[in-house]
């Protein structure tokens, strides 16, 4: 126990960067960070309390206000179901300390538990974040007694348990059942999809709750609570929590005994499943080289080419890159064609030619700029592998080049995807040209902006790939410049719209803009990029 | 004591074996040196011996624990240096070094003996209290010896020691390893510089391909390959049995 405790010590300090925020904080001159980051979070919880505070304003009129803390508790689990598969991955298949942790005297038992531990404590701080506020607005709402909020808090530390539990099986069947040895590498580009497939599944899901044509969001969300404990009792437990006197600490009671139970039963079987697929991965990349491919590999090539081709790989082999880039093609359009089905079709909207084109556009952008970008991180996922960069006799001009055709590559499927859906859903080729022509064309600048970040403020000292993408200040300096780049372009297009130019002359004029700001951009990136690549420390 | 009887090792089910029918015994008070050439199978052996690995075949033994059949018990008599000290990055040298402790279940007394000492011969006792992220190298393999050593381990296993480690360091760890040895317990590392092998160690293994070709002291060594004449270094003798 004493050992596992330590383990489990241990990794809730990687895990929450108590050691690293400790050291950082310890300087007088970033202690403003400190007071951002609690504004930010006080915000955040305004924004949160204002969602709830309508939510519950929703079903108070339809005369049903208790269903707002049933879908609280069922939302609770769907969301740590989702949120923690990419969490528990990372801990017992992908985790970097499998090594150092794998000969220490640890039972596969301690280890499992407190990996899951560590898994649990974020999901709670998920929840205490994300659903303690509405949980709370409610019992202030109805007028719950004091009881109901220190059941509430025990709610939150059980109701984790079981989708992590859920979720963990899943992952260790998995890492038994497949010879990871041999398709680890296949797996990890797999897995992205399958995650954002789950996202896609979930959300055709709740478009299918919420009755899909027409139906009022909430009459449509009253009996999904019922009807999912229904396929698992214990969420009927769960869902009693909320009731006024004994039956609430009577069903808490019931409620974390399963979880309780429920956790060990899987340390106990997870141990073992653990170890043996612990052992598969050992084994990963050994010997996989094929004889008489030698010479096939030996064709003489450019080094655009081969720089292109190494920006493929920098993105396909780390599973956190690849999920990024597949949200911005999965989610948006997903959004864009379920949200029309769900109303009905458009086809009677008459909507005017420049508010359809715009719309394509702005969507480009989002797709564009959603998550963590991919220009923007495009320096950054190189890592501590930077070093090649600077010492591989090929100009920093096509380097950069590399990066921005790559990044362009991605933009252009966006650019695809949107046109033909809006030829799908409008029949209208003309504007969908329009819209590929105008999307690329700004989110050209949209990538050459990240880039230019990237340069800026790479992180290159990164351990989890994660953290290649993370950085407030490049976010906040993103959204600025490409809500700038993102706003020009619209704003220019009423005021061409207002001289009334017929729609092909106004997008001629609107093209030749973006061209020509795409070359002075490309120059002073081009010029930023000569200067940083010597001044970055690889 | 180290016991390695008939392991066999594939990554592969019916692939080539990248440790085949190793049969191996290093004794209580020595320093037991392990060579090859890369790919020759040194590192898997040593995770089998460490736990990491499972072999497909065969037994193996730490300090008369059986790997197989005891490893919680096997792995408390180790203390291992990896040959890659990367891994739990984000807390201090101090947070990993009692976390180190804290699992191989060292009292609070023998805490305040060894630490203060290894952390003085090692020359971390300011960047001990640093984040582990923010070390070099060779300051990560050092912390790496430490918390190998803390438990007062019955086997001490190296892989690759050297690599990483400035010259004082690395004369550290080679006094350490002598030091060690005086004591009674066995030494078992992996390297590639032949001459701190030839060196230190009581006896030698050369591995090729999974198979061990010779083991034995230097002397036997040189005189049982009947190839090499007694002048020649460990080096000729090392491209005579690996074919190199």
């Amino acid at each position: 126990m004493k050992k596992g405790w330590a383990l489990f010590e241990l990794i809730v300090r990687g895990q929450f960067r108590l050691s690293y925020f400790r050291d950082r904080y310890q300087k007088k001159s970033r202690r403003w960070e400190i007071g951002v980051g609690l504004l930010g979070l006080v915000l955040l919880e305004w924004f949160i309390l204002n969602l709830y505070g309508g939510a519950y304003h929703l079903f108070d009129q339809i005369g049903q206000p208790e269903k707002v803390f049933q879908l609280l508790v069922i939302g609770g689990v769907l969301w740590v179901l989702v949120t923690s598969i990419t969490h528990l991955i990372q801990q017992l298949y992908f985790t970097q300390d499998a090594e150092v942790v794998s000969p220490l005297p640890l039972t596969p038992n301690q280890v499992v538990g407190a990996r899951l531990a560590g898994v649990w404590l974020g999901q709670v701080v998920g929840m205490v974040i994300f659903f303690l506020p509405g949980f709370y607005l409610y019992g202030l709402n109805i007028g719950m007694g004091p009881s109901y909020y220190i059941l509430v808090l025990d709610l939150l530390l059980a109701l984790p348990v079981l989708p992590i539990v859920f979720t963990g099986s899943l992952v260790l069947g998995l890492m038994r059942a497949i010879p990871w040895g041999k398709y680890h590498h296949q797996l990890r580009r797999l897995g992205p999809i399958f995650i954002a497939l789950l996202y896609v599944v979930m959300f055709v899901l709740i478009q299918w709750v919420n009755g899909g044509r027409g139906t009022f969001l909430a009459q449509g969300m009253l009996d999904v609570p019922g009807t999912i404990a229904s396929y698992f009792y214990p969420l009927h437990w769960a869902l009693g929590v909320g009731s006024s006197g004994i039956s609430g600490w009577i069903n808490a009671l019931f409620f974390d005994s399963f979880s309780l139970c429920l956790a060990l039963l899987f340390i106990i079987i997870g141990g073992s499943l653990y170890q043996k697929g612990l052992h598969k991965i050992s084994m990963d990349g050994k010997r996989t080289g094929k004889p008489g491919k030698v010479e096939s590999n030996l064709k003489e090539r450019s080094p655009f080419r081969v720089l292109l081709r190494r920006e493929y790989h920098l993105l396909m082999d780390t599973p956190v890159f690849v999920t990024n880039v597949i949200f911005q093609f999965v989610i948006v359009p997903l959004v864009f064609l379920v949200g029309n089905l769900s109303e009905g079709g458009i086809d009677d909207l008459s909507i005017p030619p420049i508010f359809l084109h715009l719309g394509g556009v702005v969507m480009i952008l989002v797709m564009g700029a959603m998550n963590d970008g991919e220009a923007r991180s495009a320096l950054s996922r190189e890592g501590r592998f930077f070093y090649l960069s600077k010492v591989i006799p090929v100009p920093w001009r096509i380097q950069i080049g590399a990066k921005y055709t790559f990044a362009m590559m991605i933009l252009l499927c966006a650019c695809v995807t949107i046109s033909l859906l809006q030829v799908l859903f409008f029949g209208t080729w003309m504007i969908s040209l329009w819209t590929f022509i105008t999307g690329a064309l700004v989110g050209s600048l949209f990538v050459q902006v990240g880039l230019l970040i990237d340069l800026r403020m790479p992180n290159l000292t990164w351990q989890t790939p994660r953290e290649a993408l993370q950085g407030l200040g490049r976010l906040w300096m993103y959204l600025l410049l490409a809500g700038f780049v993102g706003f020009v372009g619209p704003l220019t297009g009423f005021l061409v719209e207002e001289v009334d130019l017929p729609f092909i002359q106004m997008q001629l004029i609107w093209s030749a803009l973006f061209i020509g700001l795409n070359v002075a951009s490309w120059k002073w990136l081009v010029k930023v990029a000569n200067r940083r690549y010597q001044e970055i420390d690889g | 004591m180290i016991w390695l009887g008939n392991v066999s090792k594939s990554y592969e089910k019916g692939g080539e074996l990248a440790v085949d029918r190793l049969q191996l015994q290093v004794k209580p008070g020595e320093i037991f040196g392990f060579l090859g050439p890369n790919g020759a199978g040194k590192t898997t052996t040593i995770k089998m011996v460490t736990g990491i690995l499972r072999p497909d075949e065969g037994e193996i033994e730490v300090d008369g624990v059986s790997m197989v059949d005891s490893p919680l018990e096997a792995k408390g008599r180790i203390g291992y240096v990896p040959d890659q000290p990367e891994a739990i990055m984000r807390v201090t040298g101090w947070e990993y070094l009692r976390f180190i402790a804290d699992v191989y279940g060292v009292s609070e007394e023998e805490r305040k003996v060894r630490l203060p000492q290894l952390l003085e011969r090692y020359g971390m006792e300011e960047a001990v209290y640093d984040l582990m992220n923010g070390y070099s190298r060779g300051m990560k393999q050092k912390l790496a010896v430490i918390a190998s050593l803390i438990h007062d381990p019955a086997v001490w296993i190296l892989d690759e020691p050297m690599v990483g480690l400035d010259p004082q360091a690395a004369m550290v760890v080679k006094e350490e390893m002598k030091k060690w040895r005086d004591r009674g317990k066995t030494i078992f590392f992996s390297t590639h510089v032949l001459e701190v092998a030839e060196r230190l160690c009581d006896r030698v293994a050369i591995l090729q391909k999974g198979q061990l070709m010779a083991v034995g002291t230097m002397d036997e060594l040189k005189q049982g390959s009947g190839v090499v004449a007694d002048e020649e270094t460990l080096e000729r003798l090392f491209l005579e049995l690996t074919g190199t």
